[in-house]
């Protein structure tokens, strides 16, 4: 496989299975996916396009009783299965970023943010007294941030 | 006989194939949750993959619209509104009537309503009006299903689609034409399921006269905030909060040279967060002279109230005033506004 500088917060094992895939040249746009993946925190389905790149050397190797290497990538037929197995499990993590990464999406590389315990949150509210106003109290910022975002009111909430 | 790595190879291409297939409609029929009872939408949809909408300001057009507003008590106020866009980024966003909560009745609207339309028209249509952001926080932190069938906005066809929030920050619907994906129209939900604002047009005229529009002009000159730039225009630099609500990312920071318009007023920072459809406001500004709140016993006093359904959290630290505003629980904004020292 191309080597890519890998990231440390990629787990142990996924590290060994890209580096297992020896001289499999993955797609390029693989590694950022998986990357985004992770950084999403979530598993899903794998992408139509990497499938579709795979599928007719799947299909051969199928019906030919798996007896024949694909297109010279590997020569040993027990490492070809192995670098299958391993390929099928990357392209479900991988898929992950091809459904919502598209040349419409206004911030591709967004870094949503993770979880955080409710002990750690009730300890930032602490840290602060909130006192309950009416919107008059608040300054005329606060108030025109608030309109800016549709609070519009022309009666008072409070 | 094909080898097991190879059977189980193949097993987890064919299960991946299934669901990848881009823009599909799961046809299964799955069903979403509803929340708290009162979002129809969220309760017969089908599945759906994350949509994508065109915006009115988008098109060249003429649009009436409708804006409400609800309070506690589930009455809300009504704006009608007239929406003015040159599809190149020029729009107008005026006011013409209003009612007050439950009234039936429109009537004038009055010069500080007029007023602050005038003022924000260009961030109404920006940052009040929905936009869906990055793809990546719409599948982390919404759930999509379509309601069967077309409901007819200002006689036009529309798809009725909702995303339900996964971290239960507030549900929404939208209208959405089908032959175009302009969205016309769109409910917020809290996160018991009561709607807080909902928009939508009456009539649309995609061959509009706008020879006697007055095009909105920002209020407040303002740019993108650069960092390491800009911190001598602000005078501090500006704090970063140690925590979001699972999902937010960081959508732009800007600086507003609220200077140039009264003297002796701090410029101000504001950074805006996503969630891909709710939106976040922290914002900073230097302040002169004594805070006007206090920090007594190593706390920090704090002002928060809710102005038109947008919750606000407003206090001072040494030396500058801090905002956290946007229409999200009042916990999450006290939690950021927290996070913040």
């Amino acid at each position: 496989m191309t080597h890519y500088p890998l990231n440390p917060d990629l787990p142990e094992r996924l590290t060994q299975d890209l580096r297992a895939l020896g001289g499999v040249r993955a797609p390029e746009e693989l590694w950022e996916r998986v990357q985004l993946g992770i950084a999403c925190g979530e598993v899903e389905q794998a992408p139509a396009e990497l499938w579709e790149r795979v599928q007719p050397e799947l299909a051969a190797i199928a019906a030919s009783g798996s007896q024949k290497t694909p297109s010279g990538l590997v020569r040993n037929n027990a490492i070809w299965g192995r670098r299958l197995s391993v390929a099928a499990a990357l392209m479900i993590l991988a898929g992950i970023g091809f459904r919502f990464l598209g040349p419409n999406d206004p911030e591709p590389h967004a870094v949503l943010a993770g979880q955080i315990s409710s002990v750690n949150r009730a300890a930032f509210r602490a840290k602060v007294i909130f006192m309950e106003v009416s919107a008059t109290e608040l300054s005329s910022v606060a108030n025109g941030l608030a309109q800016s975002l549709g609070g519009l009111s022309a009666e008072d909430d409070a | 006989m094909m080898r097991p790595s190879l059977v189980l190879g193949l097993s987890l291409c064919a299960l991946a194939l299934v669901a990848c297939e881009p823009g599909s409609q799961n046809q299964s029929g799955t069903q979403e949750a509803s929340v708290g009872g009162q979002n129809l939408a969220a309760a017969v949809g089908v599945a759906i993959s994350i949509p994508q909408f065109q915006y009115p300001e988008q098109f060249d057009l003429q649009s009436s619209r409708e804006l409400h507003i609800f309070n506690s008590l589930g009455l809300a106020e009504r704006f009608e509104e007239n929406l003015h866009s040159d599809g190149t980024g020029q729009i107008a966003l005026l006011v013409e009537n209003y009612a007050g909560a439950g009234l039936p009745n429109w009537s004038a609207p009055s010069a500080q309503l007029l007023g602050s339309y005038y003022d924000r028209q260009s961030y109404l249509v920006k940052y009040r009006d929905l936009h869906l952001g990055s793809k990546a926080s719409l599948h982390r932190n919404f759930r999509w299903s379509e309601q069967p069938g077309v409901v007819l906005v200002a006689g036009i066809n529309c798809r009725r689609i909702h995303a339900h929030s996964v971290e239960g920050l507030g549900d929404f619907d939208f209208l959405a034409a089908v032959s175009n994906n302009l969205l016309l129209g769109w409910t917020a939900f809290d996160p018991l399921g009561h709607p807080t604002m909902k928009l939508e047009t009456t009539a649309v005229n995609f061959a509009p006269n706008h020879s006697n529009v007055l095009w909105a002009s920002p209020a407040v000159a303002e740019h993108p905030y650069v960092d390491g730039n800009d911190e001598p225009k602000l005078g501090f630099p500006p704090i970063e909060p140690q925590y979001l609500p699972p999902g937010f990312y960081l959508l732009e920071k800007r600086l507003l040279l609220a200077n140039a318009v009264l003297a002796g007023l701090g410029n101000i920072h504001a950074a805006l967060y996503s969630d891909g459809i709710h939106l976040l406001f922290v914002a900073q500004q230097k302040i002169v002279g004594t805070p006007g709140l206090s920090i007594i016993s190593g706390s920090s006093l704090a002002m928060f109230a809710t102005v038109g359904g947008i919750g606000v959290v407003e206090g001072d630290f040494p030396g500058l005033r801090a905002y956290v505003v946007g229409q999200l629980p009042m916990e999450e904004l006290q939690t950021i506004y927290g996070s913040l020292f």
